[in-house]
C-alpha cells in the first residue's frame, strides 16, 4: 500500500463516519417523530373513552334529539296540515340539538384538558421503560449468553483488548468468553467504565491475532460511540411502539376468541391502522435501521484504530464461512453482537430491512473501499478458513428448555432473572440462611458480612438466595443486599474466579478512592425520576381535581 | 400577549436588545473557552498515556539487557548503545524530541535481538523469550498511546486554528502541540524483528 493511497482511504473513513453519524440522528429524529401521532392517538382515545363513560349526557341528548327528529318526520310524511303539535315538536328539535351541541363543546374541551395529562403519562411510561431496561443488569444478558470471565488461558486476547483500550482512550473492559464455536462478540454495558466484551470460543479459535483485534476494535467503537445506549433508547422507543401490537398478536394466538373480536374492532381504524400497523411497522424499521447504521459506523472506526483494515476485513470473511449464529440469544439483545446472531431470514424484506446487522458482504464492501480493491485478493481462502472450522468444531445446539425465552421483546422484559443476581451482604452481623422460606425451619448456613451470595428476584415472604458454596436457601428480606452488576453468578460460585474477582473489586475501589455509599437508602437517580413522576401524577391530580371537583 | 407586550414595551426591549446579545456572546465565549480546556487537557493526558508506556518500556531493558549479557558479555558496543539511547529518552522532553529518542532506543534494541539472535542458547531462556514477549507488547501499547494521543494532538490544533477558537487560543496563549512521530522506515525495521517470536 502506497503511502498515497492510504491517505485517499483515510478521508474516505472520515466522510463515511460522518455519513454514518448524520444518519443516525436523522433516523433518531424519524423514531421520535413517529411517536408523536402515537402518543397523540392513544391519549385521544383514552381521553375519548373516559369522557364518554364519565359524561354521557351528550350521547343521550344527541340520541334524544334525533328521536324527536324521526317523529317529526314521520308526521310531516302523514300529510298533515303545520298545526300547533308540529311547531311544538320543531321547537323541541331546535332544544335538543342545542343541548346535544352544548353538552359536546363541553365535553371536547374536556378531553383537551385530559390528552395532556394522558400523553404526559405515557411519555413517563416510555421513560420508565427505558429506564427498566437501562437498569438491567449487564450481567444478566452474560448469564442469558452463557459468558464466563476470561481466564489465564486468554491472556493473549486480554492484551490485545487492553492495547486497543489503550489505543481508543477508553478504559480496558471486562473480557468475557462465551462457549459457542459459532465466531461472534458482543460488547455490552451503558456506560463506558462499566462495559464488558464478550467473545466466543469459536472466535478465538479462528481468528488469528489481526483479525481479533479488528474484532475488539469494532466493539471498543461500540462503546467509545455510546451505542449501547443509543440502541437501547431507539429499542425502548421501538418497544413501546409495538406493545399494543404485540399484545394484539399475542391476543390472537391465545385461545379466548371473545377478547379478540374487541382487539379486531379497534385494529380496523384509521387509529387503529397507525397503532398498530403503521406505528410497530416503522418502529421496527427504524430500530433495525439504526442498528445497522451503527454497524457500518463501528466498522469504519475500527478501521481507523488499528488502521488495518485487511484484519478486520478477513475478521468477517471468516465469520461470513462459519456462520455467526448463537442459539442463546434474544431478539431484544440482537443488535449487542458483532454479527447478527439470528439466522438472516430469506425474503429481502425480512432479511435486509428488518436485520440489525447489515449482510457481511456489505460490510466487506464497504471496508475494502477505504483500502482499493487489492484488499480482497485473500478473502476467497479465510471464507474457505471459515468453513473448514465450523466442520471440524460444529456448533452444539443448546437444550431449548435452557435457553432464554425465545420469542419477542416482551419476554425478555418479563420474564426475570432466572439465573441470579450477585449481591453484597451488606449487614453488621453473619445472616443465617434458612432451609424453607420460613424463620422457624432449619438453617443450613451463615453468610458473613461483605460476602457475596447470589440472589434470586421470585417473590415471598423471604428472600431465596444461593451461597458461595452453592447452598441454596432463604435470607429474610430486612437483610440489606447490595447488587454488584459487573460480576456474575458462575464468578461467585467458583473459588479461584472470586477471589479474583474481589481482588479486582478492591483494586477498583481503591482507584476511584470515593466514599462508600450509604447502605441503605435511593440514589440520587431514583430519587430525581421518583419525584419527577411525583410531580407528574400531582399536577395530573391538580388538573382532574379543578375539572370535576365542581360536578 | 407577547405582541402586547413588544407593543408596550418596545423601548424596553430595544435597550435590553444589546444587553441580551452581549449575553449571548458571553455564554458561547465561556463554552468555546470550556471546549479548548477540555480538548487541551486531553491532549495532555493522552501524552502521559505514551509517557507510562515509554517508562515501561524503558523499565524492561535493564533485565533484557543483563539476560543477554549472561551469554554474550563481549558485544560491550552494542550494551552501551542501547544504554545511551535508553539515557537519552529519559532526558527527552517534548513529543518531538522524545519521538526521536524512542526511535533511537528502538534502533538500539534492534541491533540488541540482532546479537542476540547469533546465540540459540539465549532463545531457549524462557525469561529471554518472555522479556521479548513483554517488550513486543509494549511496543504496541506505545504505539497505540502514539496513536491516541495524536488523534487528540489533531482534535485540539484544529480547534485552535479554527475560528472562533483561534481567537481565544491568542487571547489566553492555547499554543499548537506537536505531533508524536517516528520515522516510518524504523518503525517497519522492528516489525520485521519482532513477527518472527
Amino acid at each position: 500500500m502506497s503511502p498515497s493511497e492510504g491517505v485517499a482511504g483515510q478521508v474516505l473513513v472520515y466522510d463515511r463516519i460522518a455519513h454514518n453519524r448524520r444518519k443516525t440522528w436523522f433516523l433518531v429524529a424519524f423514531a421520535v417523530a413517529a411517536l408523536a401521532p402515537f402518543v397523540l392517538g392513544i391519549s385521544w382515545a383514552v381521553a375519548a373513552s373516559v369522557v364518554m363513560r364519565l359524561s354521557p349526557e351528550a350521547g343521550r341528548a344527541r340520541a334524544q334529539a334525533r328521536m324527536t327528529e324521526l317523529i317529526l318526520q314521520h308526521t310531516r310524511a302523514d300529510g298533515r296540515e303545520r298545526d300547533q303539535a308540529i311547531i311544538d315538536l320543531e321547537r323541541r328539535v331546535e332544544e335538543q340539538r342545542e343541548r346535544a351541541a352544548t353538552l359536546q363543546r363541553e365535553n371536547s374541551t374536556l378531553r383537551m384538558k385530559l390528552m395532556p395529562v394522558l400523553a404526559a403519562a405515557l411519555i413517563s411510561a416510555l421513560v420508565l421503560l427505558f429506564w427498566s431496561i437501562a437498569s438491567s443488569p449487564t450481567s444478566r444478558l452474560l448469564v442469558q449468553a452463557g459468558a464466563r470471565p476470561a481466564v489465564q488461558a486468554e491472556a493473549e486476547a486480554q492484551r490485545v483488548l487492553e492495547n486497543l483500550a489503550i489505543g481508543a482512550g477508553l478504559p480496558v473492559p471486562k473480557l468475557y468468553v462465551i462457549e459457542s464455536s459459532a465466531p461472534n462478540a458482543f460488547a455490552a454495558g451503558m456506560h463506558p467504565e462499566h462495559a464488558v466484551v464478550a467473545v466466543t470460543r469459536g472466535a478465538l479459535g479462528l481468528l488469528d491475532r489481526r483479525e481479533l483485534e479488528g474484532v475488539f476494535a469494532h466493539e471498543l467503537s461500540h462503546i467509545g460511540n455510546h451505542d449501547i445506549r443509543l440502541n437501547t433508547i431507539v429499542a425502548t422507543i421501538a418497544l413501546f411502539l409495538r406493545i399494543p401490537y404485540l399484545m394484539f398478536r399475542r391476543e390472537m394466538s391465545g385461545p379466548s376468541q371473545r377478547s379478540g373480536t374487541i382487539w379486531w374492532r379497534l385494529a380496523i381504524s384509521p387509529f387503529g391502522l397507525y397503532v398498530f400497523l403503521i406505528a410497530p411497522l416503522a418502529a421496527a424499521l427504524i430500530r433495525a435501521a439504526v442498528s445497522r447504521e451503527r454497524e457500518f459506523l463501528a466498522d469504519a472506526d475500527a478501521a481507523l484504530l488499528t488502521r488495518y483494515p485487511e484484519g478486520l476485513l478477513r475478521a468477517l470473511a471468516k465469520i461470513g464461512g462459519a456462520g455467526s449464529a448463537q442459539t442463546a440469544s434474544t431478539a431484544a439483545f440482537e443488535h449487542f453482537y458483532f454479527a447478527n446472531p439470528a439466522e438472516p431470514g430469506r425474503s429481502w424484506f425480512i432479511g435486509r430491512m428488518m436485520a440489525t446487522h447489515p449482510p457481511l458482504a456489505d460490510r466487506i464492501q464497504r471496508l475494502a473501499g477505504y483500502e482499493g480493491d487489492s484488499a480482497l485478493a485473500g478473502l476467497e481462502r479465510a471464507v474457505q478458513d471459515g468453513r473448514k472450522y465450523i466442520q471440524d468444531h460444529p456448533v452444539v445446539e443448546l437444550d431449548q428448555t435452557l435457553a432464554p425465552a425465545a420469542g419477542d421483546e416482551l419476554s425478555a422484559l418479563n420474564q426475570g432473572n432466572v439465573m441470579g443476581r450477585v449481591y453484597r451482604v451488606a449487614s453488621d452481623e453473619p445472616v443465617s440462611v434458612y432451609e424453607m422460606s420460613n424463620l422457624k425451619s432449619c438453617r443450613v448456613a451463615t453468610v458473613e458480612p461483605g460476602a457475596l451470595i447470589v440472589g434470586f428476584d421470585d417473590p415471598g415472604p423471604m428472600c431465596q438466595v444461593n451461597t458461595a458454596d452453592q447452598t441454596f436457601g432463604y435470607i429474610p428480606r430486612s437483610v440489606v443486599l447490595t447488587p454488584v452488576d459487573d460480576l456474575i453468578p458462575a464468578e461467585v460460585y467458583d473459588p479461584q474466579l472470586r477471589a479474583a474477582a474481589e481482588a479486582r473489586l478492591a483494586r477498583a475501589t481503591a482507584a476511584e478512592r470515593i466514599p462508600p455509599l450509604p447502605k441503605a437508602g435511593l440514589t440520587t437517580r431514583q430519587v430525581m425520576i421518583a419525584l419527577s413522576f411525583g410531580v407528574a401524577v400531582f399536577a395530573g391530580m391538580l388538573l382532574l381535581l379543578v375539572e370535576f371537583g365542581g360536578r | 400577549m407577547l405582541g402586547l407586550f413588544l407593543a408596550n414595551y418596545a423601548a424596553l426591549v430595544a435597550l435590553m436588545l444589546p444587553f441580551a446579545a452581549l449575553a449571548f456572546v458571553a455564554v458561547s465565549a465561556i463554552f468555546v473557552y470550556n471546549t479548548l480546556i477540555l480538548s487541551r487537557n486531553r491532549t495532555c493526558e493522552a501524552w502521559s498515556g505514551i509517557e507510562v508506556q515509554l517508562k515501561r518500556r524503558s523499565s524492561l531493558i535493564p533485565n533484557l539487557v543483563e539476560t543477554v549479557r549472561g551469554y554474550a558479555s563481549h558485544e560491550h558496543s552494542v550494551f552501551a548503545e542501547v544504554a545511551q539511547a535508553r539515557g537519552a529518552l529519559a532526558k527527552a522532553a517534548g513529543p518531538a524530541a522524545m519521538a526521536a529518542a524512542d526511535q533511537g532506543l528502538t534502533l538500539a534494541l534492534g541491533r540488541l535481538m540482532a546479537v542476540a539472535e547469533n546465540y540459540p542458547q539465549l532463545q531457549a531462556v524462557a525469561t529471554f523469550s518472555q522479556l521479548q514477549e513483554d517488550l513486543a507488547d509494549t511496543e504496541e501499547k506505545v504505539a497505540y498511546a502514539r496513536q491516541f494521543y495524536n488523534r487528540n494532538a489533531l482534535d485540539y490544533n484544529t480547534r485552535i486554528q479554527s475560528f472562533p477558537g483561534n481567537q481565544f487560543a491568542r487571547w489566553f496563549h492555547f499554543n499548537a502541540v506537536d505531533y508524536y512521530n517516528a520515522d516510518a522506515a524504523s518503525r517497519a525495521d522492528v516489525r520485521v524483528q519482532f513477527t518472527a517470536v
